[in-house]
């Protein structure tokens, strides 16, 4: 039975490395393949990487305006995790931000004047009711209409992303603004900072808010009766149903609480670092945003993380456009490659293990693996 | 085609599935594997076809060793396997599933698909092997029996000398089961080899040679010709007291003959939930229901036989609530229910057992513990307002685990990882624990071995003489004869009541073409 218990612990003490060794596996992925693409095209790889690591990390203040890019990325990336744990893909992130952000502007534009314990709590109301009503649309068309959520959700992106454009060029254009944009909210409709000098200036309660989302989402998703509904929806929706879950409801709910996140990822933006409404209120954040909750499996917290990772690269490597004139989309390769790095790990740690387990049970005796098993 | 398996061994994580198996079969043989749910047999037979590939051991064919990749691999050699869930497109028809894999090509234009020439094979292979089917028929309108020849015909096409069945006979009739046995006897005595999975005895003893199986291991193999009935129950009773430390009843392991219906006090009030005049559009003409009336008493089991396709599926989904009644009244303790959700018919106090327990009764991603509050995940003690209190959910399912003896190291083992007996039992013990008034529950016992199987029958009939109402639906006629205080059968969507005193050939008649062959009324 001891040797048993030794031989057990010396087993998933080998696991554990085949664990470490396929991180290194993926490392090597994530650095060499777009190490090649930087040499072909002229530039000195390691030199990039450094450079992204140190724009990004490499001081407090680097830091902070990795913080602070990241806060609506990793909103919108914990917003997206709400409908694909229910099997829903909502691919309308993006529109959501946009709306959320919409209504933020509206809010703070309108709204000024109001005493500010009233004038944030009006905003994030607003930006969340926009944006969760751009989601709702997908869901009600998705269950009653049976329109494929998918389909709609993206097109409703561009529905959203014209009617800013619109917007922000005539009636809400602003009066002092250069380009077509809102004015810049003034400064009691903005979030408040984490710090009222300094390097932290920049950084805004809204990166804290981000993770207080993702803790209490996971909290809704994994204890709460209507987080087991959404799980058993997303596992099986016929077994649900027999089991008494209304569908339709668990849809529209997931579609509207994710889509109100996503809206709080736009007030970020507007009501935090950008300070006004365009067209490009949303960058590409939806898109991330999607791929980092698809990568950590849904999972609200692992999604967090792997959004601030994202934010951090996109902050670190705005520099080395900059300084090294690394072509953007030489950038986009290199996150992606990130990207797939982290999502193939799990089938290289696999394809190890699986390796590992054949070559032992070559040398070892059945019976006694039959014992670690019990 | 000879081919002898040494030494298998397929762990899956930490449970062992096949531990050293060895397996012979030679050629012209049929060679049944016996064992209980979760032995092995269905692993080591998905070894063989090439769907899982073994940890240790080797495959030869013929005395040369042999490694499948795929199932393609294994068609390749001549091995063809008939799987308890058919791998055929509904919406095409017989030929065409058929000579999917190898199509025939029209001569001249050698990219096209030559129909006429796919349907003489379809009837040649009729002609030698007698499984007659129609060529042109849509696959989706032929019943389960049919389906399944349309399977066998299909793996005889690819060539296939050794022909793997997977519990064959779960879903057939009588007569199917018969037919298949006699084709099962042509095809060995042109030298080709069978090897058919079964819980049924009698079964076993139609075979050449049987290997048991228990906890992953062979337990016992014989020619069937020196075997008793008895000497073979016996083994497997050894099997028992050898498998759980515990002696078991040597009459647990044979089902009980068949007694006599009970006569159940029904009066006017015992009435517990009745169903008039319902009709339901189903996916077949045959299996749209027509005009479908029922009475359950308190105390009363009413057992739903026929063959398969007949209606009884769109039945069970219509009272769920699953699909919508065209016209008709469900009513439950006199309140009508027609129109009800599946939630608002549970919450009624009516509990499902669904025949598909992987698509309607489990979330098979998610943990034991998830899927034994799956339906009161809302309600006390599981749900403290809107939380869900784990702690009393953990706790439900270890004494859950132990009243029905699941398998399962833990509550929060997923259950796709527990074999199809213990996946039945966290059904059972899910449904049967909120103390619901009615059970409606289809196929309870379709994949079990013997002791569970009697177990589940034990359970309802408990639940009957507790005073609840039991619908059973079952294509298996000896299950509802055992268990049914009243039977009904469906044929082509019509329900037909059978007389108390109807004897089993005179049931097996309703089966094959409803109330036309008896005297009795519809209704």
């Amino acid at each position: 039975m001891k040797r048993l218990r030794i031989r057990a612990e010396k087993f998933s003490g080998t696991m554990l490395s085949v664990k470490v060794l396929s991180w290194l596996a993926a490392l090597i992925v994530i650095v060499l393949l777009p190490g090649i693409l930087l040499a072909v095209s002229g530039f000195e790889p390691f030199a990039v990487i450094y450079n992204i690591v140190s724009n990004a990390l490499g001081s407090a203040s680097a830091i902070a305006s990795s913080l602070r890019k990241s806060a609506p990325i990793v909103i919108a990336a914990v917003g997206a995790t709400v409908a694909f744990r229910c099997g829903v893909w909502n691919i309308g992130i993006q529109g959501q931000i946009i709306m959320g952000a919409l209504g933020a502007s509206i809010a703070g534009l309108y709204l000024d004047g109001l005493p500010r314990i009233l004038l944030l709590p009006a905003i994030f109301v607003m930006a969340a009711l926009f944006g969760g009503f751009w989601g709702v649309i997908g869901g009600y068309l998705r269950q009653k209409l049976h329109v494929s959520e998918l389909i709609c959700t993206l097109l409703l992106n561009y529905i959203a992303e014209y009617i800013v454009y619109y917007l922000v060029r005539y009636p809400l254009r602003g009066a002092n603004a250069f380009g077509p944009t809102t004015d810049t909210l003034s400064a009691a409709a903005r979030l408040p900072s984490l710090a009222s000098g300094g390097i932290w200036s920049i950084v805004r309660v809204d990166i804290i808010l981000a993770f207080v989302l993702a803790a209490l989402i996971w909290y809704l998703i994994e204890a709460t009766v209507l987080g087991y509904q959404v799980r058993a929806v997303g596992v099986n929706p016929p077994a649900a149903q027999l089991g008494g879950v209304r569908i339709n409801r668990a849809v529209i709910l997931v579609m509207f609480i994710g889509g109100a996140i996503a809206g709080l990822g736009g007030m970020s933006e507007v009501a935090g670092a950008q300070g006004y409404l365009s067209e490009s209120v949303a960058d590409n954040y939806g898109f991330y945003a999607i791929a980092a909750a698809l990568i950590a499996r849904n999972k609200p917290i692992p999604t967090s993380v792997l959004a601030l990772i994202v934010g951090c690269f996109l902050t670190g490597a705005m520099g080395i456009q900059a300084t090294m004139g690394v072509p953007s989309v030489l950038v986009m390769v290199i996150l992606a490659t990130f990207l797939l790095g982290i999502l193939v790990q799990p089938a290289i740690e696999k394809a190890m293990r699986k390796a590992f387990i054949r070559q032992a049970a070559g040398q070892k005796h059945p019976a006694e693996e039959k014992g670690e098993a019990a | 085609m000879e081919i002898s398996m040494r030494g298998i061994v397929k762990n899956f994580g930490k449970i062992v599935a096949n531990n050293h198996i060895d397996l012979d079969l030679y050629p012209g043989e049929i060679h049944c594997l016996l064992g209980e749910n979760g032995a092995g047999k269905s692993t080591l037979m998905h070894v063989l076809y090439g769907l899982y590939r073994a940890d240790q051991g080797d495959i030869f064919i013929n005395s040369e060793r042999v490694r499948f990749r795929s199932p393609q691999d294994a068609i390749h050699l001549g091995i063809g396997m008939i799987a308890q869930h058919f791998n055929l497109i509904p919406r095409m028809t017989v030929k065409e599933n058929i000579t999917l894999g190898k199509m025939p090509r029209q001569e001249r234009l050698g990219f096209l698909w030559d129909g006429k020439r796919a349907a003489e094979i379809v009837r040649e292979l009729g002609e030698t092997t007698g499984m007659v089917v129609d060529p042109d028929a849509t696959v989706s309108e032929l019943s389960v029996g049919v389906q399944q020849r349309v399977e066998v015909l299909k793996a005889i096409y690819l060539g296939a000398k050794v022909l793997i069945l997977d519990e064959p006979t779960a879903v057939l009739a009588p007569q199917e089961v018969a037919e298949l046995f006699a084709f099962m006897r042509r095809m060995a005595a042109q030298g080709d080899s069978l090897i058919i999975i079964t819980h049924r005895l009698e079964e076993a003893m139609m075979c050449d040679r049987v290997t048991v199986l228990s906890a992953g291991g062979v337990v016992f193999r014989s020619m069937v010709a020196d075997l008793t009935k008895e000497q073979l129950n016996r083994k497997m009773f050894e099997v028992c007291i050898r498998e759980d430390g515990r002696e078991c009843q040597a009459e647990a392991m044979t089902l009980p003959p068949v007694e006599a219906a009970k006569d159940s006090d029904c009066g006017e009030g015992n009435v517990l939930f009745q169903v008039s005049d319902l009709c339901v559009q189903g996916p077949t003409r045959a299996s749209t229901l027509k005009d479908v009336s029922l009475e359950v008493n308190r105390g009363e089991i009413v057992g739903i036989a026929g063959v398969a396709g007949n209606g009884q599926a769109v039945f069970f989904n219509a009272l769920t609530g699953l699909i919508p009644l065209q016209t008709g009244k469900i009513r439950l303790k006199g309140a009508d229910r027609s129109g009800d959700t599946p939630k608002q018919r549970r919450e009624a106090g009516i509990s499902f057992i669904s025949e598909d327990r992987k698509y309607l009764g489990l979330l098979l991603d998610m943990s034991l513990a998830d899927n034994i509050i799956l339906g009161y995940e809302d309600k006390p003690p599981f749900a403290k307002g809107k939380r869900l209190n784990y702690k009393r959910i953990k706790q439900f399912a270890r004494g859950q685990i132990a009243n029905f003896e699941i398998k399962a190291p833990t509550e929060e083992m997923r259950v796709g990882q527990l074999s199809g007996g213990n996946q039945q039992k966290v059904i059972l013990a899910r449904e049967l624990s909120q103390g619901p008034d009615l059970i409606i529950v289809s196929q309870p016992t379709r994949g079990l071995d013997v002791r569970t199987t009697q177990f589940v029958r034990e359970l309802l009939r408990e639940n009957r003489d507790k005073g609840r109402g039991v619908l059973l639906i079952s294509y298996d006629l000896e299950e509802i004869l055992q268990t049914a205080d009243r039977i009904a059968v469906f044929f082509e969507g019509r329900l037909w009541f059978v007389p108390r005193d109807a004897s089993v050939e005179e049931i097996g008649r309703y089966m094959a073409t409803g109330g036309k062959a008896g005297e009795a009324v519809a209704n």
